[in-house]
């Protein structure tokens, strides 16, 4: 899978959050999709996501996130 | 142009000019230190151990290319064991060091450094990145590892990091290098948006990062490299048209996104393999060369365990997909190992197949474990004999320190060999040196003293020990008839040659076919057998003489003979041979005996041999008796007497008339 004329964009709405765009093509070139003409929100889209991804993918933000801590760069 | 050295246990206030303790500095940082006599075109050999620094680069930048060259095999350093060159922020003992600077070595605008053969042991004790050259062009990495340790869960930072001068392109080179696991970036490289940068990453192998090739606002080629498990493979960033991407024959493995350009047009990706990656590409363009599609084709540690053929983790295994996937325009000729590409065409990634021993234990550490080389066998009393023994270690000769050999002839005491130079190809007893360096590397000749040979043992042991970087080597030599000295050999084979290596063809069947030869100077041959046959003609002469033939003759002459040298033997052997040879009954030899044609005459009867050897003969010789011998003339008979003049020959009667005088007898005197 590969994405073409792929872009993030500050969400002017939602501090801290990011607009993606693009094409979502096969390796082909065949167009199977895209994030739509106004993007995909990254919050927007986290939300909907089933607790057992978003279990996942916050596991693995835990370390960076306490090796943060101990270096009083977190916020 | 000069050449330095530096190994742990020289000294900084030394020249550095040579390789020996007493030559070398101790500390790599001497060469970038302020004043540093280093300058382009120098050479800087580093020997094996771990060089527990973090460097400042204060040394004027050079303007040629500085080679620092690590070199493992302590090839130029005799004496030394042979080891990784390691510059680490741990000691020896594996503590982390707290550096003043995080960085093991860090520079700004310093230019055409390169660096070869050397670990980079890293601990990320902040975001800093392990190796640094800020606004510094022509940097150069080969064959080097980059590792990080002690850094779980760090955010940022990373294991190399470049950046080009302004307006200015990076012109950096990184191959066959390996980058370790990090939790953050592998190589980090920042050009100045330079169509013409030439860039290069080849036959590396990236191995679990974060983020591992952020390359911004670069024009750079990636070529064979290989890509495992990375959250990100390759970014882009930055640049517009002046930074351009070209990835080529690259094996991605497990990547959450391999490559990412800023745009469609920054970059061009072809003959590349991506295998379970989330996402391949995104914005530059896809490429019908290359695919998703079959298995990683990398050796998973397989041939080691299997005893196998290939045995190097991280290449291609054999018949992998990744062989031949490539192409080979600006791709390199060799894989990470500089083993040539096993297909026609480069593989996918940084390994190709390997094939070498299927073995494991044929794998040799240099200046390792002991060699003790299966005996061999010498004839007792040889003379000016050589030996090769391998030692591992390059570079000894006979004055190394430390360095002693010894024979021992039937378990008896030891015997010191003197070592000396050894003058190829003559030898001297004690004679040692290295063979070659370059194809034979630690083999080495030594030339035994003829008294280790002497009869009288049953077998001798050569120990040659003691130098550093070698344990040394055990040569036992059987003392035995069965080790041909090179004389024996030489007779041996020659020997052998017509008696039974003589299948048509061969020399042996040469020797014996006889055919076409001719001798051009006297010799003197013998021939205690027979004489088979000649079936052909014997066209020239014999014009010495033969010496005889004790056999018979038993077939014929039937052409001619065409001379005879001494006819007049031939003819005195005929007319000789009949009168002693051939005198049978009846033969001509027995007429020819003497006086034997005479007494026959005599004896032959006048008018027939009826009465031969009688009174009543008529032979010539009763008749020529009257003649000759004494007569008895009586009234009536007349007696003739045989050559004795006594013995009756014959008789004849007589008649007698009146006369007046009487014979009465006739007796010859």
């Amino acid at each position: 899978m590969n994405i073409q004329n792929y872009r993030l964009e500050p969400n002017p709405n939602v501090p801290g959050d990011w607009i993606v765009f693009g094409d979502i093509c096969d390796n082909e070139g065949n167009l199977l999709g895209t994030f739509g003409p106004d993007g995909t929100s990254v919050f927007g889209w986290w939300v909907l996501q089933d607790a057992q991804f978003q279990r996942f993918y916050s596991n693995q933000f835990a370390s960076i996130m306490a090796q943060e801590i101990v270096a009083g760069t977190a916020e | 142009m000069a050449t330095y050295y530096v190994r742990t246990d020289g000294d900084n206030s030394n020249t550095g000019t040579g390789p020996a303790t007493t030559q070398a500095w101790q500390t790599i940082g001497k060469v970038f230190a302020s004043g540093s006599v280093v300058t382009g075109g120098d050479i800087v050999y580093i020997a094996p151990g771990t060089y527990t620094e973090s460097i400042n680069v204060l040394a004027t930048s050079p303007t040629s290319k500085v080679q620092i060259i690590g070199n493992p095999t302590a090839s130029q350093f005799p004496g030394v064991n042979a080891g990784v060159v390691k510059l680490s922020a741990f000691n020896a003992a594996g503590t982390s060091v707290t550096f003043a600077n995080t960085y093991l070595i860090s520079g700004t605008s310093k230019n055409y450094y390169s660096f070869s053969n050397m670990i980079f042991e890293g601990s990320h004790t902040s975001s800093v990145s392990v190796v640094e050259f800020f606004t510094s062009r022509y940097i150069q990495f080969d064959k080097c590892v980059f590792r990080t340790e002690n850094a779980p869960g760090l955010s940022s930072g990373g294991q190399l990091r470049l950046t080009a001068t302004a307006s200015t392109p990076l012109d950096a080179s990184i191959t066959n290098c390996y980058f370790g696991p990090s939790s953050v970036i592998g190589a980090y490289l920042t050009g100045a948006s330079q169509s013409t940068d030439t860039t290069i990453f080849s036959n590396c192998y990236f191995d679990a990062h974060t983020d591992c090739l952020p390359l911004y606002f670069l024009t750079a080629s990636v070529v064979n490299c290989t890509f495992v498990g990375q959250t990100s493979a390759i970014l882009q960033a930055g640049g517009g048209a002046n930074a351009f991407l070209t990835i080529k024959n690259c094996l991605f493995k497990r990547c959450g996104t391999a490559i990412q350009g800023t745009s469609s047009v920054s970059g061009a990706q072809t003959y590349n393999r991506f295998v379970s990656c989330t996402t391949d590409v995104i914005n530059i363009p896809t490429s019908v060369t290359s695919t998703t599609t079959g298995v990683f084709g990398v050796d998973s540690f397989e041939s080691l365990l299997f005893g196998l053929n290939n045995l190097q983790p991280g290449t291609s295994y054999d018949n992998s997909p990744n062989k031949s996937f490539g192409n080979a325009t600006g791709a390199p000729a060799t894989d990470l190992y500089g083993v040539t590409w096993t297909g026609t065409s480069p593989d996918a990634g940084s390994g190709t197949y390997r094939v070498i021993t299927s073995n494991p234990t044929n794998i040799q550490y240099n200046g390792g474990v002991e060699r003790n080389a299966s005996a061999i066998t010498i004839a007792p009393g040889s003379t000016s004999q050589s030996v090769e023994l391998y030692l591992g270690a390059t570079g000894l000769t006979f004055a190394t320190s430390g360095l002693a050999a010894y024979y021992v002839r039937n378990r008896a005491a030891p015997t010191p060999i003197t070592l000396v130079a050894a003058p190829n190809p003559t030898w001297v007893s004690g004679g040692f040196a290295e063979i070659d360096s370059a194809t034979v590397p630690g083999l080495y000749r030594l030339d035994l003293p003829d008294a280790a040979l002497n009869a009288g043992a049953d077998d001798v042991t050569v120990v040659v020990r003691g130098a550093s970087g070698t344990n040394g080597a055990v040569l036992t030599i059987k003392l035995s008839a069965g080790g041909l000295t090179a004389a024996q050999t030489a007779s041996a084979v020659l020997d052998a040659v017509a008696s039974i290596h003589n299948n048509a063809g061969s020399i042996g069947a040469s020797i014996q076919d006889k055919a076409g030869y001719s001798l051009s100077t006297p010799q003197s041959f013998s021939t205690t057998g027979s004489v088979g046959s000649v079936t052909g003609n014997v066209a020239g002469n014999v014009t010495g003489t033969v010496g005889g033939v004790v056999g018979n003759v038993v077939g014929n002459i039937t052409g001619s003979v065409a001379t005879v040298a001494t006819p007049d033997n031939i003819i005195d052997g005929v007319w000789d041979e009949q009168r002693t040879g051939h005198t049978g009954a009846g033969s001509f030899g027995e007429k020819l005996q003497t006086n034997a044609l005479a007494d026959e005459m005599l004896a032959r009867d006048l008018g027939s041999s009826l009465n031969a050897g009688t009174a009543e003969e008529r032979t010539v010789r009763s008749a020529l008796r009257a003649l000759r011998n004494k007569i008895n003339v009586g009234s009536s008979q007349m007696v003739v007497k045989k050559e004795d003049d006594t013995t009756d020959a014959w008789t004849a009667t007589v008649t007698t008339t009146a006369v007046s005088s009487n014979v009465s007898g006739i007796d010859p005197n």
